[in-house]
């Protein structure tokens, strides 16, 4: 059985990633592994908080007081673990204790199920696929290296001329 | 559930309002969005195509899967992409070059997020006295990381306002704690509606730029100024807005080119969805190595139909109206335009 560790202390990982806020998630993207996590409210609440300063017992009636819907301790170490299993916290969690065992299922039960999906932490990973840009490209004249003919146009480079 | 007639009819559909902040719900079949899906992503629209569907009926999810990744892959991009303009803002500005910046993110900040509007490269236009100093500071191997372009047909080439002029109605925007230069939003729209034009408008995400900027526009908005003095850019530049409204549905109230929506020349709707249809291709081998040994033989109709040109593009090189007469002659003058520049590189790179 573990203890609830109140005083712990959680640091983001913050280096090598984009932060970016979205309509309703905030997006996090580590270079390092090309993976992009999107977090939900909740989930992007404790990410926010934990700031490698406030402990677990600090951030709790923080994160009360900001959510939409019912929050405890149990759904803050829902996602501290989320976080630390998407890599996105520098230090480890506790290996034991009562906090980790919470399941979607038994989150959602507690809170309710209309508050749940506000409430449990929720985060999606994904790798990032290369895409197109919107580039622009060289019309008819046009110097094409490195810049592309505008495919469009159905144009050739031909000695670094768009024909 | 309406008929889709082509694949360009639905990637109009599927954009129809996607720049608003909550953009309508489509009653798309599934099937009819899953075909075009390709067509979104290779055109750079992807991520508008997830914004519009995002709200949709959960038997549409499946098929904009794809395009959800991509809204992310953006919406990263785009982060690393303002860094690149604020770093290049001030990088410029250390030898004393005031640029603004044009399409790209100064168009982006017109969408509900920047992400949504993907930027290859950074736009920026510089007084022509200090461009040569601009692109040597951005020659410097340090700066070579991103494509930033300082040539702008849409303004050299149709431009009657000067550098002092544009540079004058410009306006400084806030980018992350740095002051960005772009346009006046009267000559943004201009130009966007060119840049549109002269590219044939093949990419269905230019003519989203055009209704943006279009919505986007503050209250006292200059149509004289946007318009400028040339009447034939002028109806250029009505026929490009008329395109946003008729293909995507922007807004025309107040908007003194309202005739212009409901009078354009036919070909000009059938030839932007015909582009929006085809899949992009890839490089043609060059119309010599295609042609070689075979010059006399049905290849040639061929090579020449696969080059035929864009009646938009085409009339924009020839400074044309867009008119009801056909695209013909102006279509032939660009593939003798065309066959005179494949033919200098040659001849010069001969004689070297």
């Amino acid at each position: 059985m573990r203890t609830t560790p109140d005083k712990s202390v959680f640091v983001p990982k913050r280096k090598d990633t984009i932060v970016r806020q979205l309509c309703d998630e905030l997006l996090v993207y580590d270079k390092a592994t090309n993976k992009a996590h999107c977090l939900n409210e909740s989930a992007a609440e404790v990410w926010n908080l934990c700031d490698g300063k406030r402990t677990v017992a600090e951030i709790v009636p923080l994160l009360k007081k900001k959510a939409k819907a019912p929050t405890d301790e149990q759904l803050l170490w829902m996602a501290l673990l989320r976080l630390e299993k998407a890599g996105l916290l520098q230090n480890n969690l506790p290996l034991s204790g009562p906090v980790c065992t919470l399941s979607r299922r038994e989150a959602s039960r507690r809170v309710g199920a209309t508050a749940a999906a506000l409430a449990v932490p929720v985060i999606a990973s994904i790798l990032v696929p290369k895409a197109e840009a919107a580039v622009s490209c060289s019309t008819l004249g046009g110097v094409c290296n490195p810049r592309p003919c505008c495919a469009g146009m159905l144009l050739t480079c031909v000695a670094h001329r768009c024909v | 559930m309406p008929e889709i007639e082509s694949p360009g009819h639905a990637v109009a559909a599927a954009l129809a309002e996607s720049w608003l902040k909550s953009p309508p719900k489509s009653k798309m079949a599934a099937r009819d969005l899953a075909a075009i899906v390709p067509l979104l992503l290779k055109s750079g629209a992807g991520a508008l195509g997830w914004w519009r569907f995002r709200n949709s009926d959960e038997q549409l999810l499946p098929a904009v899967r794809s395009l959800r990744e991509t809204y992310l892959q953006y919406a990263i991009h785009s982060a690393g992409h303002e860094r690149q303009v604020v770093a290049t803002f001030r990088v410029l500005r250390s030898v004393g070059v005031e640029p603004i910046l044009i399409k790209g993110w100064a168009i982006a900040r017109a969408y509900p997020e920047t992400g949504l509007r993907p930027s290859g490269d950074i736009d920026l236009y510089v007084s022509p006295e200090r461009q040569a100093k601009a692109q040597a500071v951005l020659n410097a191997a340090s700066r070579q990381q991103y494509w930033v372009d300082l040539e702008h047909d849409e303004i050299n080439r149709f431009s009657e306002f000067d550098f002092a002029e544009l540079s004058g109605r410009s306006e400084l925007v806030n980018l992350n704690g740095t002051e960005i230069r772009v346009m006046g939003a009267e000559d943004h729209l201009r130009i966007l509606c060119l840049h549109l034009l002269k590219h044939g408008a093949w990419r269905p995400l230019w003519l989203c730029d055009v209704a943006a900027a279009l919505e986007s526009r503050h209250p006292n908005f200059d149509w004289d100024r946007c318009f400028g003095r040339n009447k034939r850019r002028a109806d250029w530049i009505a026929c490009a807005i008329g395109l946003a409204n008729r293909l995507l549905g922007a807004e025309l109230r107040d908007v003194p080119v309202e005739y212009r929506a409901n009078s354009l020349p036919r070909w000009l709707i059938s030839s932007v969805l015909k582009q929006w249809s085809t899949p992009y291709p890839p490089n043609l081998p060059s119309f010599v190595s295609q042609l070689k040994g075979n010059w006399w033989r049905a290849e040639i109709l061929t090579a020449v139909r696969q080059r035929w040109p864009n009646p938009i593009q085409a009339t924009v090189d020839g400074d044309g109206s867009f008119d009801n007469t056909t695209r013909l002659p102006f279509q032939l003058r660009d593939c003798i335009a065309r066959a005179v520049k494949l033919c200098l590189p040659l001849h010069s790179s001969a004689r070297d």
